[in-house]
């Protein structure tokens, strides 16, 4: 897979292959997992720790890649262990342990974390101060799968990229690169406030590039898909028509029809190397979905975290420009009017839906910025006595046993327009505008304030009508100007759901996945440029 | 595998209770092999092979970290793992298997696994094959004293870094990380390679307390005594500091000097696009026709002049692939840089007989 190929989700830590049998095993039974728990936690307790928590997991995956007519690996791996964390001399304290089926090996971990925790403590000043959580007992959740991705055939799978990846060379591709990733977290927690929360998580995420060569000329163009990760099953790619989202290409909701948009793809990546290099100056921007997760994911959901906002990532993944000054000030325009953003740890198909976070919070929503003005961050439970709450918003999360949990983003999402308004009519009444879908390269300050976002397909919207594709697009903005310029979002009907499959953050760093829903959304007078021109 | 500072040598251990009873013999494995350790166990793992080639690569390593941030320590914590990956050859097909137990039983079965896969994976043209036995440079990566660090002594060295920002009124957030690890492979045409190795690293922001002034530093080493947070940490200061009333200036042309850190990030990020492949199918900045090779050559000659620590980094030579080190020579050439992309793509260019390493930028 070359330069223009596709980003592979990281495998989790210590992931061992396994033959694709093996990852429909079940796991341990509960019951060992919660006997294996509760030594870790009075081994905890034992050694003077005033909280501790645990996390039991397997963590699968399998990874389909090709390009034309080859596979080019098929990957499934398991990886298995232990992670406790501990507070002890109000310090936290975090060790792992792999593979680990008794109560003596887990036990040393949490040992481990306590030694840790205690030999750090003196670096503090303050003691951790955690706020409380009522223990939940035994409860579970699951994914609302319909159709579970490893029960799927790989055969099937590899049928399916390759009839996809011949429909692309039949259609005009000169290259094709195609992979499917599937993931299941089988995850439990338990904690000393007495919660054993037991969940299934899966995702799913196909995902292709589509380049066309002009041999001539030396350029090239791609069109990657339309396809969003999902926090669904195989189910996700049964094609439903009800799921599509026709116009000037065919979008799609929680059914993937991966034939048609690859078709679709080949043909675009051609049009779009004759197509017109758009000219720099101001436009009326009218964002896809597909697209406008991914300036959400950056410019709201990052901003908007709360160990950002107090420097907790200073020195690797930022800092926000949406300081607690502002927070407080309660007049913070953030967007206009239209602009509602949502928290949101619940929502169907998501990818970050879980019951219970990583320290034993309920999962909920709450509101981030409300007509258009900041009301609240993300924040987790060693955090939300610094904004004055006393109960987390249950977005805690590791992404592996042997990672310490954290504060990670939530689904952050555009509420959709309250009033009926679909898209043609949203298209209606622009005089000069671009029509964006699809998520492309993009640049954002460590602030998360000044930024960049190009896309995959851009069209030429003059006087209400779609009048051609254009190429070399890219708006730039600064996320206060961006978001009150919006003034319009399509209704309920036009809502959908992006997604990141690989969000980095932390050191040592860890990877989460997050959905971004929206209706398509417009921008007046966004600043774009050409991305081709010679400086 | 059990991750945690105390743990140095371990027992793996199923217990009669699980559900799940693992009836593999328990086996003592240390997480860190001496080179006769390891070169008795991938004699083994090979003598299970059948494949018409088979490589095996092992790796051990001890982690440990302390993270801190306004001006406190916020997470840390510390593992080790060790892996054992088999890849199995017949002809042009390939597949590979890895694993985490190391009992007889479960070392056989990763071989079979492995060749099962090469059973079933269609040929690979641009498989190479192992590599015959190769001369290394010799090198020592490998420092006690990163491999007997404690929690203390990384407690001790970010002390003398929050004591310089608190005692300045400024806020720091850094990371340190420390390995303690070896990598040694063995394959079927008689290579067989081992390399211990000890690295730290340590990095740190600093700002001001209205995040106007902002000071970053990198530092890694393979010997912990060569780690001096304290002097790391003043520079990062006197950057916040010298930056809190930086004028903001108009886009346009500028001459930028970058110190070495800055450079090498931009480097890394240039690197990872160097892909022959992507050049060859006429889809890369580095295309032939599109893109331009003498503005690339410049870059890489002039990158190999400012890494202060490359010779502390030095990685003699690469288990994983078991290449011996021509980087010197190679990258000492003018208009050579084409060839030193990538390992993974070089085979399938026709100019290009011989595989040869990821060069260290």
């Amino acid at each position: 897979m070359g330069a223009a190929g596709i980003m592979m989700p990281a495998l989790p830590a210590f992931s061992r292959s396994v033959s694709a049998e093996a990852l429909l095993e079940p796991g341990l039974d509960v019951a060992v997992k919660k006997r294996l728990a509760d030594a870790a936690l009075n081994a905890a307790k034992s050694m003077g720790a005033t909280y501790a928590d645990v996390r039991i997991g397997r963590y699968l995956n399998q990874f389909v890649l090709t390009r034309e007519n080859k596979v080019q690996g098929i990957i499934n791996a398991e990886s298995f262990g232990v992670g406790v964390r501990v507070i002890a001399d109000g310090c936290w304290g975090f060790a792992s342990v792999g593979d680990a089926r008794n109560e003596a090996v887990v036990a040393q971990a949490a040992k481990t974390a306590v030694t840790i925790a205690k030999a750090n403590a003196r670096l503090l000043t303050e003691p951790v101060q955690l706020a409380p959580q009522k223990g939940f007992g035994d409860v579970s959740w699951k994914a609302p799968i319909k159709r579970n991705a490893f029960e799927v055939p790989i055969k099937e799978k590899v049928d399916l990229l390759l009839s996809a990846n011949a429909a692309a060379m039949q259609n005009g591709a000169n290259f094709v690169n195609n992979v499917l990733f599937q993931i299941n977290e089988q995850k439990y927690f338990a904690s000393t406030d007495g919660t054993y929360a037991d969940q299934d998580i899966h995702r799913i995420g196909p995902n292709f590039t589509v380049t066309a060569v002009d041999p001539q000329s030396g350029k090239f163009s791609t069109r990657n898909s339309l396809s969003s990760p999902m926090g669904m099953g195989y189910d996700y790619l049964q094609v439903n028509p009800a799921d599509k989202v026709t116009g000037v290409t065919t979008r799609y909701n929680k059914g993937y029809d991966m034939l048609e948009d690859i078709t679709a793809a080949a043909k675009q990546a051609k049009e779009k190397l004759t197509a017109k290099s758009v000219e720099a100056g101001k436009y009326d921007l009218v964002l896809d979905p597909s697209h406008l997760w991914l300036t959400i994911h950056e410019s709201v959901g990052h901003p908007l975290e709360l160990d950002r906002v107090l420097g907790y990532e200073a020195n690797y993944a930022g800092t926000s420009f949406a300081t607690l000054d502002k927070w407080k000030s309660k007049d913070f325009n953030y967007g206009s009017k239209q602009v509602n953003l949502i928290a949101d740890k619940t929502q169907l198909y998501s990818l970050g839906a879980v019951g219970w976070d990583d320290e034993g919070v309920k999962t909920k929503k709450w509101d981030l910025v409300r007509d258009g003005t900041l009301v609240n961050y993300q924040a987790i439970r060693d955090q939300v006595h610094i904004i004055g709450e006393n109960e987390s918003q249950g977005c805690c999360y590791a992404d592996n046993w042997s990672s310490v949990q954290f504060q990670r983003m939530a689904n952050v999402s555009l509420e959709a327009g309250k009033t009926p308004l679909s898209v043609a009519n949203m298209i209606k009444d622009v005089k000069k505008g671009i029509y964006i879908i699809g998520d492309g390269s993009f640049s954002i300050d460590q602030q998360r304030y000044n930024f960049q976002f190009g896309g995959q397909l851009f069209y030429e919207i003059k006087d209400g009508q779609i009048v051609g594709m254009l190429k070399d697009v890219a708006y730039q903005a600064n996320t206060r100007e961006f978001w009150n310029s919006c003034v319009a979002v399509c209704d309920q009907s036009d809502y959908r759901l992006g997604g990141a499959f690989n969000d980095g953050k932390g050191q040592p760093a860890q990877s989460s996945a997050v959905s971004h829903g929206s209706a398509t959304a417009r921008f007046n007078g966004v600043n774009v440029i050409n991305t081709a021109r010679k400086i | 595998m059990v991750y945690g500072w105390l743990t140095r040598e371990l027992l793996i251990r199923q217990s009669t209770a699980n559900q799940k009873p693992n009836t593999r013999t328990p086996t003592p494995m240390a997480i860190i092999l001496t080179e006769a350790e390891a070169k008795a166990l991938l004699t083994k793992v090979l003598s299970y092979s059948k494949a018409d080639s088979c490589e095996v690569n092992l790796s051990g390593a001890e982690r440990g970290n302390i993270r801190y941030a306004r001006n406190e320590v916020s997470t840390s914590g510390a593992l080790a793992n060790q892996l054992l990956g088999v890849q199995s050859a017949f002809g042009k097909k390939v597949g590979t298997a890895t694993i985490t137990e190391f009992d007889d039983a479960s070392l056989e079965k990763v071989v079979r696994r492995s060749e099962e896969l090469a059973q079933l994976a269609p040929e690979n043209s641009e498989y190479m094959g192992v590599l015959a036995p190769q001369q290394y440079l010799k090198a020592s990566g490998f420092f006690d004293s990163i491999a007997s660090l404690t929690p203390d002594k990384r407690a001790d060295a970010v002390a003398k870094s929050l004591k310089l920002t608190r005692d300045a009124n400024l806020i720091g957030a850094g990371f340190m990380d420390d390995r303690n690890g070896y990598e040694a492979m063995m394959n079927s045409k008689g290579l067989f390679a081992y390399y211990p190795s000890t690295n730290v690293n340590f990095s740190l922001t600093v700002r001001t307390d209205d995040g106007k002034g902002s000071g970053y530093v990198a530092r890694g080493y393979n010997d912990f005594t060569k780690l001096d947070t304290a002097a790391a940490t003043r520079i990062a200061l006197l950057k916040a500091q010298g930056s809190a009333q930086a004028r903001a200036i108009e886009p346009g042309k500028y001459t930028v000097i970058l110190e070495p850190t800055a450079a090498a990030v931009l480097l890394e990020n240039i690197f990872f696009n160097m892909d022959a492949r992507s050049a060859d199918e006429g889809r890369s900045y580095f295309s032939k026709t599109g893109g331009s090779p003498g503005w690339a050559t410049k870059l890489w000659m002039s990158a190999l002049q400012f890494i202060p620590t490359r010779p502390m980094l030095s990685y003699p030579h690469r288990p994983g692939r078991g290449m011996d080190d021509r980087r010197k020579k190679r990258c000492g050439l003018r208009k050579v840089w084409l060839r030193t992309w990538p390992i993974r793509a070089s085979g399938r260019r026709s100019r290009e007989k011989k595989p040869f390493p990821l060069p260290t930028m």
